[in-house]
Formats: structure tokens, C-alpha cells, sequence
């Protein structure tokens, strides 16, 4: 059985040697680029699966850099929260990466997409596996840059003017969370999260420091802000909603499916549960929050502007639905959770690259306002797009609907009988907000489209999207008791257990 | 103090981010913010009457200065003139594209509807 310590840094090393690889080989030819690229991100998401596989009684793997040991080495911590958001990260990343393939055909310089993409995986894979504050940060800032550089590869008026405004939101909300970092650094006089986990614990309870509530609530406060503007969640929505209509649609994908939930859902259950340990009021206040964020995105996607504004609203109410979920701090409550949070990061990448064909089919016209599929027209884009439509809204059989079940029924058995409510006839009016927006669009404009010869679609766009169905439908799966308790029961322990994170970290960093 | 002085730099930046018109005072704005949070972290670091935290044979260290904060702030620093090169990349190029270094009539002119061209 291979050394899973020994696993973990692969995960940092093999996307910066991919990065490596394409600036030596692909500069020349693309064929190079799209083979470097797929056999790289094949082979991080069996990684990302072995870690499953090859599951040894312990549930923490520690690796310390340099020989080192905690509580002063610089550690890549894997336990089931951070394996959960490998392989979910993975799982989009490899049907983007399958969509992009000949997506970006129509760009000159692959290689240097390829490069950013695969720079945008490690710092990911960093945020996900970091043992310390300032190590996440750090690699959160090289997903930011990678985001930013992607997000304007396109270098048309509109992507540039989203890219800006993009990237003066994400230096602010970098400098809050290092506010934050700084201000834990000062009361605990350590980066590493286990240690940062015992000494708030310590002072706070065993030394009974007053003040340490106030100090702990401000450190929260402070990176709970930076996280949501990452996020995008409401009130810090302003750039969402200009998202999918500026940037390319695999961009918007990776948005979407990986950089929303890792910089800004990851660091906040890590933080929230098991770094300062969740209290009733702190949850009372995420509750709210979360379920004020779902009404604010309700009341924005009242009337968008078109197909893309409505996507982006629906997600970040979805987004808002998770973190309830999470704050409702039962084992089902979570379990719906990360489910939802599975149903936001496929559907969304599926519905943002189903609108990117239309882009890449009426290549290089820019309008796309008076075109749309119909069923005459394009019968295989139709019944895509409204399959694609149907898993997004959470129709029944996909994962979405059973997602939303779970956690209403959760929340009603928490005793929180209001939120349940709320949550269902937000879940119930915003389905029924897309459903009437996507009607209301601008239907098929026939003279403009028989004058105008229309791209194929290629083969592998076709199987990322049929994949990416397929995974709606076969993540039921994960509704089966042996499923659960094989790939989602460790992530919902380590949300539970808490600040008791800390002792299994030491606990398997001495095991060693 | 001396602490309090640099939130007022973070506030400051703060509102350059959220008032200013010009692309620019936006960047110059996003630098002061960066800076306020490096020096407040240098601060946090420094002891009164603290060694520096160098080992010397001669030398006996009793009560040094954090290193820490101050390798944070050397690392922060780069990643941050990293962001600032892109940002300021952008910058030339919006400029290249709309011919104005004002951010609400840049969005003014994204906003008008591009002409469709049914000529390809």
C-alpha cells in the first residue's frame, strides 16, 4: 500500500511540472498541449480517487516540509473535508478541461490557457490541503492571479472591464483576510491551524480571557467578509452578474465550479468548525446571513438582462443554501450540504459551457442576442439545453432535488420550522423565476441564422457536457448508505468534530 | 496608536477602492490598502528594545524582534507586486480598447449594444 503522506505534495508538484512541460513542449504545437494537459488532469483525479481507495485507519494524513514537526513546519494536512474537495474539484476540473479542449481552438496561444489553468489547479489543490493560515493565503493569491489572467485572456472590451473590476474585488477581499490572518497571529502567535485551533481554545476557555470573545468575533468577522467577497454571495454580488457574459464560458465554469467553492466555501468551514469552533450565536448569525443572501439573490433575478445574469443569480442562491445547510450543524443538515454544494458545482459549469457552444457555434460573429436553439433547428442543442436547464433548477431525478429535499427536512427537524419554509418557497419561486426568464428571451431569429453557416460542435465539447449530465444523474448514487459512508460520512465527521480537528492532527502528525 | 494609524491607511484605501473614478487612483488606491496591512503586520512583529533576530557567535540574544511577520510581510509583498504588474497590465489595456482611464464611462460604452455585423 503506497505511503499516503508521500501522495500529498504530488498534488502541488505534478500541475506546476504540467505548467513546466507546456512552456518547454507546446509552444509549437497544440496537439502537444491537449496531451499534456488531459494526461495531467487524468491523473490528478485518479490521484485525488486513491486517496479513497487506499483508506488507512487513519483519517488525517500530515505531510511537514523539510522534516520539520508541528506546530513550526509549514504542513499539507489531508483528512475527509479536504479528500472531498479534491475530488470534487477534480471531477469538474477534468470536464472542463475536456470541454476546453477544442473550445479554445478559436484563441490563439493554447498553451498559455493550459499553463494559467493548470496554475489556477495548483494554487486550488494548495487552498484545499494547507495546514497553516499564511500557506492558505498564499496559494489563494495564486489562484486569484491565474482566475485574473484567465478571466482577460480574451482581450475583448468586455472581459478587460469584468477582469478589472473582478480583480479590485479580489485585492480587497485579500487584504481583509490577511487583516484577519494578522490580527490571529497577534492573540495565538502561530500560523498553523491545529496549533491556531488549541491556543484560541486555551485562552478562551482554560485562561478565561475576556476580551479573547471579542477578539475571536472580529477575527471571524473579518474573514467571513473577505470569503464572501470571494464568493460572490449577497450583498457582495456586484461582479457575479456580468460574469457569464464577458469571459469565456469555460472561465465562467471554472469560476463557478472550482474557484467559488474552494477561496470561498472551503476556508470558511475550515475556519468556522474546526479553527474556532462554531458557537450558537456565530450559527445564528451564518443562518441569517445565509438565508438573507438566498432572498437578495431572489430579489436580483427578478429581472435580469439575459439567459447569463439569471444563471448567475440561481447559483448564488444555491451557494447561500449550502452554507445554511452547513450552519444548521446537524449530520443531515451537512450531508445535504455537500450535496447541494455537488449539484451547484456541476450544474452550474454544465449550464455556463451549454451557453459557451452557442459562442463557439456562431464563432466569430459577437451577437448573440437574437439566437437561441430550437427544436427544428438544432434538435440536439435543444434537448440539451433544456436537460441541462432541468438538472440546474433541481428537477427530479437529479442530484439537485434530492439535495434540496434533504436539507428542508433537516432544517424542519433542527427545530428551525421558519428557515425550512423559507428555504422551500425560495428554492420553489426562483425555479419558477428561471423557468419564466428563460421563456421570456429572445426566441430564434431564422433569417439570421440561414444566412450564417454554423460551427460543428466537436466531440469531446459534446462528451464534457454529456458527462457532466451523467454525473447529475449518478451522484444519486451517493443517496445509498454504503456510498455515504464511503465518500461523504468523513467529510460530514470532520465538520462535526469540531475543534477536536486539532488533537487528530497532532494526534497523526506524532503517529508519523 | 501607531496601530490605529494604520487603519486609518486601510480606510483610506478603502475608500479610494469605493470612490474613485479613475482607473489609475484605483491602483494607487489597492497599493495603500496592501501596504497599511504590511506595515501593520511589520508592527505586530516589533518588540521595544528587541535584538535583532540574527545569530551572532559573539553576540548573546536575549529578547529579539519576531522574524516571522517580517518574512510574512517579504513574501506578501511579491505576491502583491505580482497582482499590482497584472492590474496595471489591464489598466493599459482598457485604455488601449476605450480610450479613457474613467471607470463609468467605461462602462458606459460596454454597456451600449455592439452593432451586429451579419457580414462574416
Amino acid at each position: 500500500m503506497p505511503d499516503i503522506q508521500q501522495i500529498i505534495p504530488l498534488f502541488i508538484l505534478i500541475p506546476l511540472l504540467g505548467v513546466f512541460l507546456l512552456a518547454l513542449f507546446a509552444r509549437k504545437k497544440n496537439f502537444y498541449a491537449d496531451l499534456i494537459l488531459f494526461f495531467i488532469v487524468s491523473g490528478l483525479l485518479l490521484l485525488s480517487g486513491c486517496l479513497f481507495v487506499f483508506k488507512t485507519k487513519a483519517l488525517i494524513h500530515v505531510y511537514c516540509l523539510a522534516g520539520w514537526h508541528l506546530p513550526e513546519a509549514i504542513t499539507f494536512i489531508v483528512d475527509g473535508l479536504a479528500d472531498f474537495f479534491l475530488v470534487s474539484v477534480y471531477l469538474m476540473t477534468f470536464c472542463i478541461m475536456l470541454y476546453c479542449l477544442r473550445f479554445i481552438d478559436h484563441w490563439t496561444s493554447k498553451w498559455k490557457f493550459y499553463a494559467l489553468f493548470l496554475l489556477l489547479l495548483t494554487g486550488a489543490n494548495g487552498v484545499i490541503i494547507s495546514g497553516d493560515l499564511f500557506t492558505l493565503y498564499l496559494f489563494m493569491e495564486v489562484t486569484a492571479i491565474a482566475s485574473y489572467a484567465l478571466i482577460c485572456f480574451s482581450l475583448e472590451k468586455k472581459a478587460l472591464a469584468f477582469g478589472f473590476k473582478y480583480m479590485i474585488k479580489g485585492i480587497m477581499a485579500s487584504a481583509i483576510i490577511f487583516l484577519g490572518i494578522i490580527i490571529c497571529y497577534c492573540f495565538t502567535s502561530t500560523l498553523a491551524l491545529a496549533d491556531i485551533a488549541n491556543q484560541l481554545y486555551l485562552r478562551q476557555h482554560i485562561a478565561a480571557d475576556p476580551a479573547m470573545g471579542w477578539v475571536v468575533l472580529f477575527i471571524q468577522a473579518l474573514l467571513f467578509i473577505g470569503f464572501l467577497i470571494k464568493s460572490g454571495i449577497v450583498p457582495f454580488n456586484s461582479w457575479v452578474s456580468e460574469m457569464n457574459q464577458s469571459i469565456l464560458a469555460p472561465v465562467g465554469a471554472m469560476l463557478l465550479a472550482i474557484i467559488i467553492p474552494v477561496l470561498g466555501i472551503y476556508p470558511f468551514l475550515r475556519i468556522h468548525f474546526n479553527i474556532i469552533g462554531p458557537s450558537p450565536e456565530s450559527l445564528a448569525i451564518v443562518r441569517i446571513f445565509a438565508m438573507a443572501a438566498m432572498l437578495g439573490s431572489l430579489f436580483w433575478a427578478f429581472k435580469p438582462k439575459n439567459s447569463n445574469q439569471a444563471i448567475a443569480y440561481y447559483t448564488i442562491s444555491e451557494f447561500g443554501l449550502v452554507i445554511l445547510a452547513m450552519a444548521t450543524n446537524t449530520p443531515w443538515a451537512i450531508y445535504g450540504g455537500f450535496l447541494q454544494l455537488l449539484h451547484i458545482q456541476i450544474t452550474a459549469a454544465l449550464v455556463t459551457c451549454n451557453a459557451g457552444l452557442l459562442d463557439y457555434r456562431i464563432y466569430p460573429k459577437k451577437s448573440l442576442d437574437q439566437l437561441t436553439f430550437s427544436f427544428k433547428s438544432s434538435p440536439k442543442a435543444f434537448i440539451m439545453t433544456m436537460l441541462s436547464n432541468a438538472a440546474f433548477i433541481s428537477l427530479p431525478p437529479f442530484i439537485g432535488f434530492w439535495s434540496k429535499l434533504i436539507i428542508i427536512v433537516a432544517v424542519w427537524k433542527a427545530n428551525y420550522h421558519l428557515y425550512a419554509i423559507g428555504v422551500l418557497l425560495i428554492v420553489c419561486f426562483a425555479a419558477g423565476l428561471f423557468i419564466k426568464n428563460q421563456k421570456k428571451l429572445p426566441v430564434k431569429n431564422s433569417d439570421f441564422q440561414s444566412d450564417f453557416k454554423l460551427n460543428k460542435i466537436k466531440f469531446s465539447m459534446a462528451g464534457a457536457l454529456l458527462l457532466m449530465l451523467g454525473l447529475c444523474l449518478g451522484l444519486n448514487l451517493l443517496l445509498a448508505t454504503e456510498y455515504k459512508e464511503t465518500f461523504l460520512n468523513p467529510a460530514i465527521d470532520t465538520i462535526l468534530s469540531t475543534t477536536k480537528y486539532s488533537k487528530a492532527v497532532f494526534k497523526a502528525e506524532n503517529e508519523k | 496608536m501607531i496601530y490605529f494609524l494604520c487603519f486609518i491607511l486601510f480606510s483610506i484605501g478603502i475608500y479610494g477602492v469605493l470612490v474613485k473614478r479613475n482607473i489609475i487612483k484605483l491602483i494607487i488606491s489597492t497599493m495603500i490598502l496592501n501596504y497599511a496591512v504590511y506595515i501593520l503586520l511589520v508592527l505586530m512583529g516589533f518588540r521595544w528594545q528587541g535584538q535583532v533576530p540574527v545569530f551572532v557567535s559573539d553576540q548573546e540574544i536575549n529578547f529579539m524582534v519576531d522574524p516571522l511577520p517580517q518574512s510574512m510581510v517579504m513574501v506578501a509583498m511579491i505576491v502583491g507586486l505580482a497582482v499590482t504588474a497584472l492590474l496595471v497590465a489591464v489598466a493599459m489595456r482598457l485604455y488601449q480598447q476605450f480610450k479613457t482611464f474613467d471607470i463609468k464611462e467605461i462602462i458606459e460604452i460596454k454597456t451600449k449594444k455592439p452593432e451586429v455585423d451579419n457580414n462574416a
